[in-house]
């Protein structure tokens, strides 16, 4: 296996357990935030755990936007660059 | 490897960082310090990837900076060649005197032109090594740049500040490292405006002046001389006292224009480095 087909693993991995991990985040920062416990800290910290799964789940849907975007610009701007002016002396 | 392979290990270890950033922020751990990576590293994807996808962007402008700047490959190896030539003859030369000194003097004569050669092999090394840098850099630059680019883009700045370096060093000294024939003759021929060197008023010494334009229109001729400020230098007294500073000159000038070069390209590297965002240290908590 070159390292290349290993990176490419490691990032189907990466997004398979990314999703898996938004869902229990979400799942556990909502009986965080519902539990019968009178604790502001907790329930902060369960609205924190929501917040965070929710901008996960959506740096994973637009990731691949993004990257698009970055490789478009970046090719308008790999056009060769004009020839630099010579100086003439009068 | 080459470059494109590193191109696009950089363009996939940065999606990797990029997953890596999501998964960390979708964790439901919440301890700040390891949050903090998510978003970090997130940034540094994208960091990355615009490098990546910019590689030739990059190139282009340095090829342009370089152009500007009147940077020329031939001209540096032509300066060099012709500088390690000047430096081994005066090598071969100076080992072929031995052999016209009459066998009485011989040893002591060997000797001091031994001492003599291994001062100049100090000078043929460095051009050697300004040579050999040059070289390394004219052919694989693009090479070094895209290394540096994968080493970035390694996940969570294992690598960050070895791969701005590579990539700085790369662009800075292929941009730079061809005007050094500039800076050497700056470095070795200062300018002097105001300050001409005059013909021996008597035998023996010699004066230097400063002249003013002011000084020179208004005062008449014998006067103008009195007034002149008069610096006496000693003459050699002899060849050889001529040839050993023509020799320390050659050796001073190249090694210490080399040295001073390098540095300060290592200098501006460094500095690009640290713009580039290297030297991020690793934190995990």
């Amino acid at each position: 296996m070159d390292i290349l087909t290993l990176i490419k693993n490691f990032i189907d991995r990466a997004v398979i357990i990314s999703w898996f991990l938004f869902l229990l985040t979400w799942v556990i920062g909502w009986a965080i935030k519902g539990s019968p416990i009178p604790i502001g800290k907790a329930r902060r910290v369960g609205q924190g755990l929501i917040e965070d799964a929710v901008w996960g789940a959506f740096w994973i849907a637009v990731g691949s936007t993004i990257f698009w975007l970055i490789y478009y610009i970046a090719s308008m701007l790999s056009t060769k660059f004009p020839n630099p002016p010579m100086p003439q002396l009068p | 490897m080459s470059l494109g392979d590193f191109l696009e290990l950089a363009y996939y270890l940065s999606i990797l960082t990029f997953y890596l950033g999501v998964l960390i922020y979708a964790l439901p751990i919440p301890i700040t310090g390891l949050k903090r990576w998510g978003p970090r590293l997130i940034s540094d994807a994208f960091f990355v990837a615009s490098l990546t996808f910019g590689f030739y962007a990059i190139l282009n402008a340095a090829n342009y900076i370089a152009q500007v700047l009147g940077s020329d490959w031939v001209r540096y190896f032509g300066f060099l060649n012709a500088q390690l030539t000047a430096q081994l003859s005066m090598i071969f030369g100076l080992s072929a005197l031995t052999k016209f000194v009459p066998p009485k003097f011989a040893p002591i004569i060997s000797k001091l032109i031994s001492s003599l050669v291994g001062k100049l092999m100090w000078a043929v090394y460095a051009t050697m090594f300004m040579y050999i840098i040059g070289f390394v850099i004219y052919k694989d630059y693009t090479l070094f740049a895209s290394l540096g680019i994968a080493l970035m883009a390694i996940p969570f700045r294992i690598a960050r500040g070895a791969g701005a370096f590579l990539l700085a060093f790369s662009l800075v000294f292929f941009v730079a490292l061809p005007l050094y024939p500039a800076f050497f003759s700056m470095i070795v021929v200062p300018p002097k405006p105001n300050v001409e060197i005059y013909e021996p008023y008597q035998q023996g010494v010699r004066h230097y002046e400063h002249s003013s334009p002011i000084l020179d229109l208004a005062i008449p001729h014998p006067l103008r001389t009195m007034l002149r400020m008069q610096i006496p230098v000693s003459q050699p007294p002899n060849g050889f006292t001529k040839l050993l500073s023509t020799i320390a000159r050659v050796v001073y000038a190249v090694l210490l224009a080399s040295v001073l070069y390098l540095t300060l390209l290592l200098s501006i590297s460094v500095g690009l480095a640290r713009a580039l965002g290297g030297f991020g240290r690793l934190r995990v908590l």
